[in-house]
């Protein structure tokens, strides 16, 4: 195992996971790595179906497998191999060092257990810190976590359901308690997008806010590229399961290497002129029968012959520092 | 307080209901092909004894004036005179109504536990041994009818390994304790008679096995699918990723939310435990208000047929109430929306 | 493009249905039951048993080679009575479910597509009403005030039957009612008996099948019931429930007079029960 993981709090290195079912053998994931530094806001962009929310919950742990399993790779918080532990010891493992807050809010929170009782649990069992400590004390940390999201009345709100409060709301519960472990990693899963689009940019603001106060790292999956343009520092895009580009938000923006990432800029409507974007002609491979070699290759405008042999490699881009995509394009770049 | 508008509501619900009931029950009875009358004195009645009893049991009024005098009647306690026994059909009632009632009120409490523990149980050892062995028990449970569960009890307990009585409330001999609820297990344990309650439990068991295992085995079947579904949902996958232990996620985060639609499905199988008792009252020889029904139903004796079917449907009433109201306290959604 | 679609969709239907062993035996187990009871004459050794035959030479024999399940007490062989009964049985579920279901799910059709009008009201008040008595005292009322039959007890039990397709295709009808397509069909000026015959109903269709697949269970037993209690069909008739009835007097000593008609009734109801949860799995089930 090399030394890729050190100094990070996240690393998932290879990652290669299956789906098996009725129609066959899905490979949905084909070599994921990633990595997150502490305090680094990191975002993972890719379309619906590329596999993003599989390699988050695969992260957190909260993969159904069966039918999923994984059949190469690690993913590593700190030091520790994620996948190498029971199910059971997970919690222990990162201690409440990673934090989910999750893409829809309507659905997660327990529908017949008041806020309150909720927040309470997750202290009493998550925070080491905090075990022993009953009643009154775990009640003001809560109402203080509830008014750091801006939550108004947050006494009433322990009393309340989940069913009581507006999206916008239990987007706000869902991320104080997140927030209550003081995890060093956030994992924000499509943030807002279940809300109105105002109240979504509101959402967004404080968990920016929240992340430099607290000095967290954080890692934002979504298919949003204005999100991660205004949020994060480094992105990564995926496509059909794996890893095409990464390196410094604004150098990819300004020059995309990987012709996904170009076409994906490209895609967006831009309000400032010059009309609804191009869309990316094909669809998404079906995962039962991925392309051989490089799975953007059969939409690819700039695809020849290697692209259908073998899978690239990521390769550096000259001109950014960290910046790299896993296109034959660079290699031959690199050996003219 | 919301609790209570529900409550309010639900009530009127059920009164509603059960006036609808004793509607129906009356007209059910009431068309009965030959007279009445005729079929209670025999065929050595003469013309002005049946006509006599004809005008006592006002079958010479039209229908709704006979439901209302009839319906006054109940509110009274008066059901009328059995044309079979020449008892009053209350007095009948009272006797045999307390066997009935406790036999239902332990198959409830073993149905609830057992039910919902094995569903728990199951789930949370999915696939391993002891839920294999509680699916199967399931399908047995609710497949083989529960009057045969009767009868296979009964002769491989009761006459086979001879561990069990064959029948009857206590063993011949014994007598029953003095009268306060009627139930002999609670009226021996109030008279400190501790041998009459041991008795009377060890006559329970397979009545009691008989009415609850199909109810039981649903309950277990429906709580294990319904943590099992339930354990996908985000806020399940919500309170792992916020370090939860599984065992506060089964036995609480899990199961309460599971075990809404339990709750609900036991509604109607409660009340089908008290149609079940019906049967399993005669193979056990147990003296209750089935028993007595059935008797009334092959004697063609109206008032009391029209007593019981009215005293069951008042209990199937009331067992979904109390239901529904478990459901509206265990399910914040429900009592807290108004439709 | 069509045919192909429905051929995938039955195989694969196929496929998720074998899966489960349970199902595919239920499914086993009916078929075998109605070929018996189709060709009782010819499945059943002793076909004149089930009819009147006295023979009291070979009474109260216990199960043999000869008699597989024995003899009751006035020498008929149990397992042709048996055999013989299966018929009746599945007569009296089919007969009952053919009456019931289309009632049923009519007036759960109308009553729920009709919800804002007096009669839809009219016919759910009914139906909640029906459902409040404990549907085997329901038919036992209706068997008690009627002479015993095999028609009457048809109606008794159907009387505690239609109430529960009503409600389920009610309920279903109510949550299909503001569909998209439906409201275009409306717009559209399409009549009613069309949107409900030829819209709502194929959406009902699988919870109706897998409802009829699961009542008939019930309704078998149910009949046996009615038997045991004396209300049900008229001897020499061989039914189950009367067999049951008839033997228990026996016990424990000719146990077979009860063992064998016991089972015979459980074979029907776990058959069914089987197949009817395979359908409900197969189909995603809903509110059956």
């Amino acid at each position: 195992m090399d030394r890729r993981h050190v100094g990070m709090l996240l690393t998932v290195c290879d990652l290669h996971l299956e789906f098996v079912g009725f129609d066959g053998i899905a490979k949905v994931l084909d070599g994921v790595s990633l990595r997150v530094k502490a305090g680094e806001k990191v975002g993972l962009v890719g379309e619906s179906g590329c596999g993003k929310t599989v390699t988050m919950k695969s992260i957190l742990g909260i993969l159904a497998s069966p039918p999923a399993r994984v059949t190469r790779g690690s993913i590593l918080y700190k030091e520790w191999d994620i996948l190498k532990v029971r199910k059971r010891g997970l919690p222990r493992v990162h201690g409440g060092g990673m934090s989910y807050v999750p893409q829809d809010p309507m659905s997660s929170l327990n529908p017949v257990f008041t806020i309150g009782t909720q927040m309470r649990d997750v202290l009493k069992y998550a925070d080491a810190k905090l075990t022993g400590r009953r009643g009154k004390r775990s009640r003001l940390v809560a109402v203080e976590a509830l008014a750091r999201v801006q939550l108004a009345d947050p006494e009433r709100l322990l009393k309340s359901y989940a069913f009581q409060l507006s999206g916008g709301m239990q987007q706000r519960v869902l991320i104080a308690m997140g927030l209550l472990s003081h995890p060093e990693l956030v994992i924000a899963d499509e943030p807002g997008t279940a809300l109105d689009v105002t109240i979504q940019a509101q959402i967004l603001e404080m968990l920016d806010a929240l992340v430099q106060e607290e000095g967290l790292a954080l890692l934002i999956i979504t298919h949003n590229l204005g999100v991660v343009n205004t949020l994060v520092d480094w992105v990564y895009t995926m496509y059909a399961g794996s890893i095409v580009e990464e390196g410094p938000t604004a150098g990819v923006f300004a020059g995309p290497a990987h012709p996904y990432t170009k076409a994906l800029i490209a895609c967006v409507p831009k309000l400032a002129g010059g009309g609804i974007g191009r869309g990316i002609p094909g669809r998404v491979p079906s995962y039962f029968a991925a392309p051989s070699g490089c799975r953007f290759g059969p939409r690819c405008v700039c695809a020849f012959d290697t692209c259908g042999l073998r899978k690239p490699e990521m390769t550096g881009v000259r001109e950014g520092p960290g910046h790299s995509a896993a296109c034959f394009l660079l290699e031959q770049d690199r050996t003219a | 307080m919301n609790l209570a508008g529900f409550l309010i509501r639900r009530t009127i619900y059920m009164m509603m209901t059960l006036v609808a009931i004793s509607i129906l029950v009356f007209l059910l009875t009431r068309v009965m092909p030959g007279d009445p009358a005729k079929l209670a004195l025999g065929n050595t009645a003469t013309k002005e004894m049946v006509e006599k009893l004809r005008e006592e049991m006002h079958l010479n009024d039209s229908l709704p004036i006979q439901y209302c005098k009839w319906i006054a009647g109940v509110f009274h306690g008066d059901f009328g005179r059995s044309y079979y026994s020449y008892r009053a059909v209350i007095v009948d009632v009272k006797e045999f109504l307390p066997a009935t009632l406790e036999l239902v009120v332990f198959a409830v409490v073993v149905l609830t536990v057992a039910g919902i523990g094995f569903g728990v149980l199951a789930a949370a050892f999915k696939d391993r041994w002891i839920d294999q062995g509680i699916r199967v028990f399931a399908y047995a449970g609710v497949s083989i009818p529960y009057f045969l569960w009767g009868i296979f009890l009964l002769l491989i307990f009761g006459y086979f390994l001879d561990l069990l009585p064959t029948g009857g409330r206590l063993t011949y001999g014994l007598a029953a304790p003095m009268r306060i609820t009627g139930f002999y297990t609670i009226d021996g344990a109030l008279t400190g008679n501790w041998r009459v309650v041991g008795d009377a439990l060890k006559h329970l068991i397979m009545p009691v096995v008989s009415i609850s295992v199909g109810g039981l085995n649903l309950a277990a079947r429906i709580t294990r699918a319904g943590m099992i579904d339930n354990q996908r949902a985000d806020y399940i996958q919500v309170a792992q990723s916020l370090n939860i232990p599984r065992r506060i996620i089964m036995a609480k985060y899990l199961l309460k939310p599971s075990v809404i639609p339990t709750v609900s499905l036991l509604g109607m199988e409660l009340g089908v435990l008290v149609s079940k008792a019906f049967l399993v009252e005669l193979i056990f020889n147990w003296p209750g208000i089935s028993r007595y029904g059935i008797a009334a139903m092959l004697n063609k004796d109206v008032n009391a047929i029209t007593a019981v079917v009215l005293i069951v449907g008042v209990l199937y009433v009331g067992m979904n109430f109390v239901v529904d109201v478990a459901v509206g306290f265990l399910d914040p959604r429900t009592r807290l929306q108004q439709k | 493009m069509g045919n192909a679609r429905r051929r995938e969709t039955m195989r694969r239907s196929y496929y998720k249905f074998s899966q489960s062993g349970m199902s595919v035996v239920g499914l086993v187990i009916v078929v075998i039951l109605g070929l018996a009871a189709a060709f009782a004459p010819w499945v059943a050794p002793y076909p004149h048993h089930a009819g009147l035959y006295i023979d009291f030479s070979a009474k109260f024999e216990p199960p043999s080679l000869k008699h597989p399940c024995g003899t009751d007490g006035i020498g008929r062989d149990v397992l042709s009575r048996i055999i013989f009964g299966f018929r009746s049985s599945l007569f009296l579920g089919i007969a009952v479910t053919l009456f019931v279901m289309p009632l049923g799910t009519v007036l759960g059709l109308l009553a729920g597509y009709h919800t804002d009008r007096w009669s839809g009201t009219l016919v759910m008040r009914i139906t909640d009403v029906f459902l409040s008595l404990p549907p085997l005292v329901l038919a036992l009322t209706v068997a008690s005030v009627l002479p015993p039959s095999i028609w009457n007890g048809i109606l008794a039990l159907s009387m505690a039957s239609w109430p529960w397709y009503t409600r389920m295709v009610y309920s279903r009808v109510t949550s299909l009612r503001n569909e998209p397509y439906i409201l275009r069909a409306k717009l559209a000026g399409i009549g009613t008996p069309h949107i409900l015959f030829k819209e709502l109903l194929p959406n009902c269709a699988s919870q109706v099948i897998t409802k009829m697949t699961l009542e008939m269970g019930s309704v078998v037993l149910m009949g046996a019931t009615l038997s045991f209690v004396g209300l049900g069909e008229k001897p020499p008739s061989p039914g189950l429930g009367t067999m049951l009835a008839d033997g228990a007097q026996y016990l424990p000593v000719q146990w077979w007079l009860t063992v064998f008609p016991g089972v015979a009734i459980l074979l029907i109801v776990v058959g069914f029960n089987l197949l009817g949860d395979g359908l409900r799995d197969l189909y995603g089930g809903g509110d059956t």
